[in-house]
């Protein structure tokens, strides 16, 4: 893909770009004038000891909060400070760092909320159940099991999805996410807590969301998966960030290996 | 709320609505018109509690001043007919309209509170309407408007208990067959997904705000067409109606019968209404004996009389709401998936 073979900086086509991102929290700053760009159909991490602020970034990204300072930009046009779902309907979805499902509900009922913006029945349609609101739905019940093959569950489709293992439920968030139609979708730190065949199929997993056609940012802890995936990786320590580059690049970068092995706070 | 299960039919679910349907069509036939009245009251509370179920029970949205809306669709139907002679059935959507512009107004500035706040302005809305119709003269005051007419199908005068009976049926189940609809509806699953989890309802791309709004609102409508049916059934209607206590027991009926659960409204509507009938004949303890006999119902079945899936996913979340805030206050103890 033209990703890889890209200079760097060049923003043009660019597919989010954040510019100076700043988020103070009273007197503690998470992040401190970040500015990255994702680029089409490529893989970015964000790596980073534990409260660097990769979540921030990502919260502010996905409008789940207001960056103190800063600039957001998906597809040219300025998103900073849109509401979550405004930003799902711009087509970035994500996931949460702490699964946030709907536990009670059935796994095919998890992913069909996904396709809420995709649909259009109202009001009357619900009450009534129009042609409208069938058609819909026999076309979100199909659209929700294709996404569940896609992901491996379809078997599991009548589940409740609080039942189900802790890898399937990371899997069901993002079949969730990928039935908003992204075409940039954020993973936070998706294989924490997977055993190494869960995060083995993770890994594929995400190689084939990208093959379709969607641009993947995520954190991950992980270093196997990271290094394994990434196109580019993005290093913040202390909100700051402290390097940008390929992942060799990044294995090698005497800054990274320090806020990563030489000091004590990597809790 | 099994949106994409097609269950079923086993006799298991058959039959309980067999025996209400007969139960439903053989009190008009055979009853006394005593019994009959109490039956159209209890199909009045039916539509109250499945209107409020959808502001409750789907939205997870607490409303202490239902009956508003009750006295709004009353009023607008009561007045329209005495003063201005309009048809009763071309008062229903100037009720409806009404109503729902009530529920806007109350709404838009209110939902975005968390429910408790919630639920006292709510109180206080209800108590701003009841006192604005004791105050007002076109409204009538406090002894309200008498005289309502009788509605009419064309040369058919609907005056008989058995003719209000099946006007109040009919009106209950097209309110009872929207709830169902809702609940089977892209509506119902964005109302599941905020109550469950507001922020990953975001993620999916719901905007809360919006769907709360849209179930207090509708829960208004449903409210407004029961006030339009309570205004010609009793022909005469005051303040007295539209009391606190008559917003409470829309609640306890939905409580009772299990909150998000449609079986469990016609339940809870049936024995908020009958149960004080039938003791009667303890005359001065009465209403202690009817006190007494929800408060056990209560502690017997603290999930209702017919519970929902709804029901227990209501206390799940809360549950984990405050799971979610003890970690926040003591990070060391969260749960950390290994």
């Amino acid at each position: 893909m033209a990703a890889a073979s890209a200079p760097p900086h060049v923003q043009t086509d660019a597919v989010l770009g954040v510019e100076a991102l700043t988020m103070r929290f009273g007197g503690l700053v998470a992040v401190a004038d970040v500015s990255f760009t994702v680029r089409p159909r490529e893989i970015l991490s964000i790596i980073g000891p534990n409260g660097a602020g990769k979540t921030t970034v990502f919260n502010c990204i996905t409008g789940f909060l207001r960056p103190t300072a800063g600039r957001i930009t998906f597809d040219g046009a300025a998103i900073t400070g849109l509401r979550p779902d405004l930003i799902v309907k711009r087509r970035i979805a994500r996931t949460f760092q702490m699964i946030r499902l709907f536990p009670d509900l059935d796994v095919d009922e998890n992913v069909m909320i996904g396709l809420h913006g995709r649909t259009r029945a109202g009001t009357l349609d619900s009450l009534l159940h129009t042609p409208l609101h069938r058609r819909e739905e026999a076309w979100a019940r199909d659209e929700t099991y294709r996404w569940l093959a896609f992901v491996g569950l379809k078997a599991r489709a009548r589940s409740r999805a609080r039942e189900l293992a802790y890898g399937d439920q990371r899997r069901l968030e993002i079949a969730r996410a990928l039935a908003t139609a992204p075409r940039l979708l954020i993973l936070d730190e998706p294989a924490s807590g997977m055993n190494p065949a869960e995060k083995a199929g993770l890994v594929q997993l995400v190689g084939r969301i990208r093959d379709s056609g969607v641009t993947v940012l995520f954190i991950e802890h992980d270093m196997s998966v990271v290094m394994g995936i990434s196109d580019r990786i993005l290093v913040l320590d202390y909100g700051v960030q402290i390097a940008e580059g390929v992942p060799d690049a990044i294995q090698r970068d005497p800054r990274v290996i320090e806020a990563y092995l030489g000091r004590e706070d990597a809790e | 709320m099994k949106a994409l299960a097609t269950q079923p039919l086993s006799f298991h679910r058959i039959a309980p609505i067999a025996a209400v349907a007969l139960l439903a069509i053989g009190l008009p036939i055979f009853g006394t018109p005593y019994l009959i009245d109490v039956g159209t009251l209890v199909l009045v509370y039916i539509m109250l509690g499945l209107g409020l179920n959808v502001v409750v029970g789907y939205a997870g949205l607490l409303d202490l001043g239902y009956a508003a809306f009750f006295a709004i669709g009353a009023y607008t139907t009561a007045l329209l007919m005495v003063q201005y002679h309009i048809v009763f059935w071309l008062t229903l959507p100037a009720a409806g309209i009404l109503t729902a512009l009530s529920g806007v107004i109350i709404g838009t500035p209110t939902l975005r509170m968390r429910s408790d706040y919630l639920a006292i302005v709510t109180l206080g809305f209800g108590e701003i309407v009841r006192i604005a119709a004791t105050n007002l003269t076109f409204t009538g005051g406090p002894e309200g408007v008498y005289g309502i007419p009788h509605p009419t199908i064309g040369p058919l005068v609907l005056r008989s208990p058995q003719a209000m009976y099946w006007l109040g049926m009919g009106f209950a189940l097209v309110v009872l067959a929207g709830s169902y609809n809702l609940a089977r509806s892209r509506l119902g699953r964005a109302w599941l997904a905020i109550r469950e989890d507001e922020a990953a309802a975001q993620a999916a791309g719901i905007y809360p705000v919006y769907y709360k709004l849209l179930a207090y609102v509708l829960g208004a409508v449903f409210a407004g067409a029961a006030g339009s049916f309570f205004a010609v059934k009793l022909t005469a209607i005051n303040p007295s109606s539209f009391t606190f206590i008559q917003s409470v027991t829309i609640l306890m009926v939905i409580i009772l019968g299990g909150m998000g659960s449609l079986p469990g409204v016609i339940l809870g509507a049936a024995v908020i209404i009958v149960l004080p009938e039938a003791l009667r004949a303890f005359d001065r303890v009465r209403m202690l004996a009817f006190g007494i006999g929800l408060i056990v119902l209560m502690l017997l079945r603290p999930q209702g009389l017919w519970p929902s899936r709804i029901g227990q996913i209501v206390k799940r979340a809360v549950a984990l709401s405050e799971a979610r805030a003890a970690a926040e206050i003591a990070p060391g103890v969260a749960p950390t998936p290994e």
